[in-house]
């Protein structure tokens, strides 16, 4: 049971469904793993009698010969910010904890269930997913399975700890500005961030409506590819949610034009970054470095984005219950709502010119590449660090290279590069918007030629 | 800057008040501060954007 534990969700479901291995054995094994690993601090509630019971009902339906679907048996869990039927939806807030249970499952979880998956739980996350870094001051800060002594990155820290530890081998997580790209990094998983507007965000609790991506972390791509096809498809919940979209297309593109980002995304944070960059777009055939205009313009108009319309979010929390906040949280959401709306506007007129520059960048070439951080995990706690030769505020800076990716909504996969100390880095593969077969093809051939990989680690004991 | 002259950031700060319904208190303030200070800064940074994008968007 430890090898299947061990491989991913695409193994399990296949034992599952060969009669290799119960549901229920599945699900059990893993009720043990999260126990034993619970250093990680990765789950804020285990859902153990739902486990079962779905775990349970895939057996039955093997047994009589229905079908169990293409996640049969694989166990999940989810950033807490996701509603699970009967269960308070976080979202990493004090403030929320009052609240009564979800009165059913967000769309997404109902897409995996039917699909076959199994519930185990929901995950730590920073609050209202205002974080890269996986420290929660409410729940404590989930824990990096390579070092526990440094941070998983956030804000879906608590998936990037499930999921890279081998509690789970599929976790859902959100992205705004790169919270589900920044824990993959760190981690050492993959990650993807579909296109804005591809899977439907009802039943979570928003952070920038106009920024926020949900999207899975897995161990192998194809467990990417699978859930992505188990989850997508239009739902009238969400505002952003396309209508009439074709499926995402298998992860088999061939002949792909690929380049490296220079410019703004080179030189900027530890050589690791770009080594693992430059590795990853040797490994692709990249034979040119392209240098974009208006990123650093993107990159603040994403943060001006974040600040106002976080704030216009919590602002009657803020108001009524200001120190029920993480402190770091509630302050950049105060500054947000003292923020000149002309600014606010004129970030959105660059969201617009910047997705003018990608769409020429993509005439060109199907896959960018990019460092996913500027950093491999900094150390828990930590407030400061070096970047290009200046010390510099971490939390402002880890999302560099994300955020302006993320501003304009393309589909984007991290990919885990193993470094010869074993702490990992993670390595952006940028697509058009609606072409995650491109950046899921780019990064399937990275996984076969060994180039990423996220095989799963405990460093606990 | 002049005695008379006040930070435009606690005047910011100040305002709130009228502007949002917030009064921010001593222990607010020192974060409110720094983060104003910063993405005022940053909203600077943005340059100027064609004016005739809409601030509207779909991918």
């Amino acid at each position: 049971m430890t090898d299947l534990l061990d491989s991913d969700a695409t193994a399990i479901a296949e034992a599952v469904r060969a009669g290799n291995v119960s549901a229920r054995e599945v699900a059990s094994a893993t009720l043990s793993r999260i126990a034993a690993r619970a250093p990680l601090n990765a789950f804020t509630h285990i859902a153990e009698p739902r486990l079962l019971a779905e775990a349970d009902a895939v057996d039955r339906a093997r047994s009589a010969g229905t079908s169990v679907g293409p996640l049969a048996g694989v166990p999940f869990a989810v950033k807490n910010l996701f509603d699970l039927k009967g269960v308070t939806t976080l979202a990493g807030a004090k403030i929320e904890r009052d609240n009564p249970p979800a009165p059913a499952d967000a769309p997404l979880v109902r897409r995996l269930g039917a699909a076959g998956a199994t519930c185990a739980g929901a995950l730590n996350m920073g609050e209202y997913a205002y974080d890269f870094t996986g420290e929660n001051c409410h729940d404590g800060a989930s824990k990096n399975p390579h070092d526990l002594g440094r941070m998983t990155g956030g804000s879906s820290g608590g998936s990037g700890a499930a999921v890279a530890g081998g509690l789970v081998p599929l976790a859902l997580g959100s992205d705004t500005n790169g919270s589900i790209r920044v824990p993959a990094s760190f981690c050492g998983i993959f990650g993807l961030k579909p296109t804005y507007g591809r899977l439907p965000r009802t039943g979570t609790t928003p952070f920038v409506d106009s920024l926020d991506h949900l999207g899975p972390l897995a161990r192998s791509v194809r467990d990417l590819a699978l859930s992505l096809a188990a989850m997508e498809g239009f739902d009238a919940g969400d505002p952003a949610s396309i209508e009439g979209l074709a499926p995402a297309g298998p992860a088999d593109a061939k002949g792909l034009r690929v380049a490296r980002l220079g410019g703004w995304f080179s030189g900027q944070g530890e050589p690791v970054s770009d080594a693992a960059a430059d590795a990853v777009a040797t490994a692709l055939g990249a034979s040119d470095v392209l240098d974009l205009s208006g990123v650093a313009a993107a990159r603040a108009a994403a943060f001006i984005i974040t600040m106002v319309e976080g704030a216009a979010l919590h602002m009657d929390a803020i108001r009524t219950r200001p120190h029920d906040f993480d402190p770091a949280v509630r302050d950049r959401l105060v500054a947000g709502a003292l923020l000149p709306g002309v600014h606010y506007v004129t970030a959105q007129r660059i969201r617009r010119a910047f997705q003018a520059t990608m769409r020429a960048a993509f005439s060109k070439f199907d896959v960018l590449v990019a460092p996913a951080t500027p950093m491999r995990a900094p150390l828990l706690g930590t407030q400061t660090v070096t970047l290009a030769g200046e010390e510099v505020l971490l939390r402002p800076n880890i999302g560099i290279y994300t955020q302006p990716i993320s501003f304009v909504g393309l589909p984007v996969v991290t990919c885990p590069v193993p470094q010869p100390d074993g702490l990992p880095i993670g390595v952006q593969l940028i697509a058009p918007a609606f072409r995650e077969d491109f950046a899921l093809s780019a990064a399937a051939t990275l996984e076969a030629a060994g180039v990423a990989a996220a095989p799963p680690v405990y460093a606990g004991v | 800057m002049a005695d008379t002259e006040r930070d435009p950031i606690d005047t910011l700060i100040e305002a709130a008040p009228t502007l949002v319904g917030l009064t921010i208190d001593d222990r607010m303030r020192p974060g409110v501060r720094t983060h104003l200070a910063a993405s005022l800064k940053i909203a600077g940074a943005m340059g100027p954007a064609p004016k005739e994008a809409a601030p509207t968007f779909r991918p």
